[in-house]
């Protein structure tokens, strides 16, 4: 009972942390797909070049504030490349975007592959140590992370509803015939969301990194966490998204700490639940959604 | 001083030629009525000059200034703003915040209490949000969404979004389809209140005797040409005009 209790505490600490940061993760995907309807399968890529970013001008010996700095940079600088050199011409089309998007997140792994190599490595933590909770240890860094991740999705939202160009972007998501109306440029508003999108995932791959080891494979993880949380949360909508965030981080924490049910036969074993089984429960619910509530817990929101 | 000239426009859809060789112009200050049937054209040449399509032959000047084949917003921003018969509203938009959108972008260098100001003003000209709407420090129009408002309370919020760009040419789009008796009357009272600040104003309209009381001079089009130019009173006593409408059926 008393070990129960535990876990159980273990459980709702670690998924309120990720889960942060899943938000994050998955901020980047739902506005572009809010504001351009516009699939962005290298997402998950954008994540990884920052955490690599950041990993590299570490090891070359810069501090990792300014590290973090310029993968935020980078990322944007990707993300809005990506944009004015591809996805302009061939926003029209959704299948078009989709293959060219994909195409542009498998190059990125393959030209990390060519100049890191597939080897994980580990970016130093912004700050070290932990700190215990009741009975609970938890790393200082993903405690950094996950109040990084909700002052951005703060800020975020300060931008897009009280600034004047958030609710450009917002008329933009809207209508964007409409837009062009009342005299907004509607490419230039979308160039803002890549942007906008590129920096946020820079942001979210520095962080995501003191969770995962980097390697050129780490991008389909937050891939298919923001397609989970932008589905299920309903796409476009921002408090859809933390909603979903948290739900999914909660299922995947849970599987963590669920015990499993091993069947062994002919010395092969199979195990039922528990942590090899982590990303199973998010991508359940992602078919589940789709099939009974396609529009996601939260509509199309106008948020 | 002329404000809008277009000439020799062409479009064709298909084999369907939708405006043929059209030449006509606007003068700052008056209200051009664009006549005809229906399918006579009128949208089309409303969506040539927003740059909506791309002629396919002519040219278009606004102030003097060539915009044949500019982007929407730069034509907008320019000084030209369109009324469309079915209002185009953002649904998750306030009626306030709907002006509100189109009193920004030109307004990159001003204070926000001034946008503000404007989108109040706008609400107010154009009936939207009367004085009676407004309580203590917030007015019926900010918590108001489009979808609640009546036709003529729509048109009306079509309107109160063009002023908001600050046009100097007004294109507006059967203004007074689907509305009642008495909204019609508002409607015209509206219009000729913009008239009289000096708003250059072009009417599309498929039934002629409602309008004539408002527009300077019309522009009569069938089936894609000009049928005939002149003064309302001109119009009405033209035998050419006459047929095309008894043909077309009726005025």
């Amino acid at each position: 009972m008393e070990q129960l209790l535990v876990i159980g505490e273990r459980v709702v600490i670690f998924s309120v942390l990720v889960s942060a940061l899943y938000a994050l993760v998955a901020l980047g995907f739902t506005m572009i797909f809010g504001v351009g309807r516009v699939l962005n399968l290298a997402h998950g890529a954008f994540l990884m070049v920052g955490a690599y970013t950041a990993w590299f001008a570490q090891r070359a010996g810069v501090d990792l504030y300014l590290a973090a700095a310029l993968a935020v940079l980078v990322c944007t600088l990707l993300a809005v490349a990506l944009y004015q050199g591809l996805i302009r011409h061939v926003q029209h089309s959704v299948i078009i975007t989709l293959i060219a998007t994909l195409a542009c997140a498998l190059l990125l792994e393959e030209i990390i592959k060519i100049f890191f190599t597939t080897t994980p490595q580990i970016l130093q933590p912004f700050i070290s140590g932990s700190i215990v909770l009741h009975q609970t240890t938890i790393i200082s860094n993903r405690v950094l992370a996950f109040v990084a991740s909700w002052v951005a999705i703060v800020l975020f939202w300060l931008f897009v509803h009280r600034t004047r160009w958030g609710k450009v972007i917002l008329a933009t998501a809207q209508d964007q015939e409409g837009a062009a109306l009342v005299g907004i440029n509607v490419r230039h508003v979308y160039t803002v969301t890549w942007a906008l999108s590129g920096a946020l995932a820079g942001l979210a791959g520095v962080f995501f990194a003191s969770w995962v080891n980097l390697s050129p494979f780490m991008w389909r993880d937050p891939l298919i966490i923001s397609f989970a949380i932008v589905v299920v949360g309903g796409l476009g909508s921002l408090k859809g998204s933390i909603i979903a965030a948290y739900l999914i981080g909660f299922l995947e924490v849970l599987m963590t700490y669920s015990p499993s049910i091993k069947f062994c036969a002919d010395y092969r074993c199979f195990e039922f639940l528990g942590a090899s089984w982590v990303g199973v429960p998010s991508l359940i619910m992602l078919v589940l959604i789709l099939f009974l509530k396609p529009s996601g817990l939260f509509g199309r929101a106008h948020e | 001083m002329e404000a809008l000239r277009v000439e020799r426009l062409r479009k064709s859809f298909g084999g369907l030629m939708a405006v043929k060789d059209l030449s006509f112009s606007v003068e700052q200050g008056e209200i051009l009525g664009l006549i005809g049937p229906n399918g006579a054209g009128k949208s089309t040449v409303f969506n040539l000059i927003m740059g909506t399509f791309r002629p396919d032959r002519g040219r278009i000047f606004f102030k003097n200034r060539e915009i044949t084949g500019w982007p929407t917003y730069k034509i907008v921003n320019e000084g030209v703003a369109r009324v469309f018969q079915i209002a185009r509203y953002f649904p998750h938009k306030t009626v306030y915040e709907n002006v509100e959108i189109s009193a920004i972008p030109n307004e990159i260098f001003r204070r926000a209490d001034q946008t503000e100001l404007k989108t109040m003003t706008v609400c107010r000209r154009t009936g939207l949000c009367g004085d009676e709407g407004c309580g203590e420090g917030s007015c019926l129009c900010r918590v108001q969404w489009p979808g609640m408002l009546p036709q003529g309370g729509l048109r009306r919020l079509e309107i109160a979004r063009a002023i908001g760009t600050d046009p100097e040419l007004l294109l507006l789009d059967e203004p007074f389809a689907g509305l009642s008796p008495h909204e019609v009357d508002e409607m015209a009272h509206l219009i000729s209140d913009l008239r009289r600040e000096g708003q250059t104003i072009v009417l599309v309209d498929h039934n002629m005797r409602g309008v004539m009381g408002l527009v300077d001079r019309v522009v009569v089009l069938c089936f894609g040409e000009k049928l005939a130019e002149g003064t309302p009173e001109e119009i009405m006593r033209d035998p050419k005009v006459q047929e095309a409408y008894l043909a077309g059926g009726g005025v």
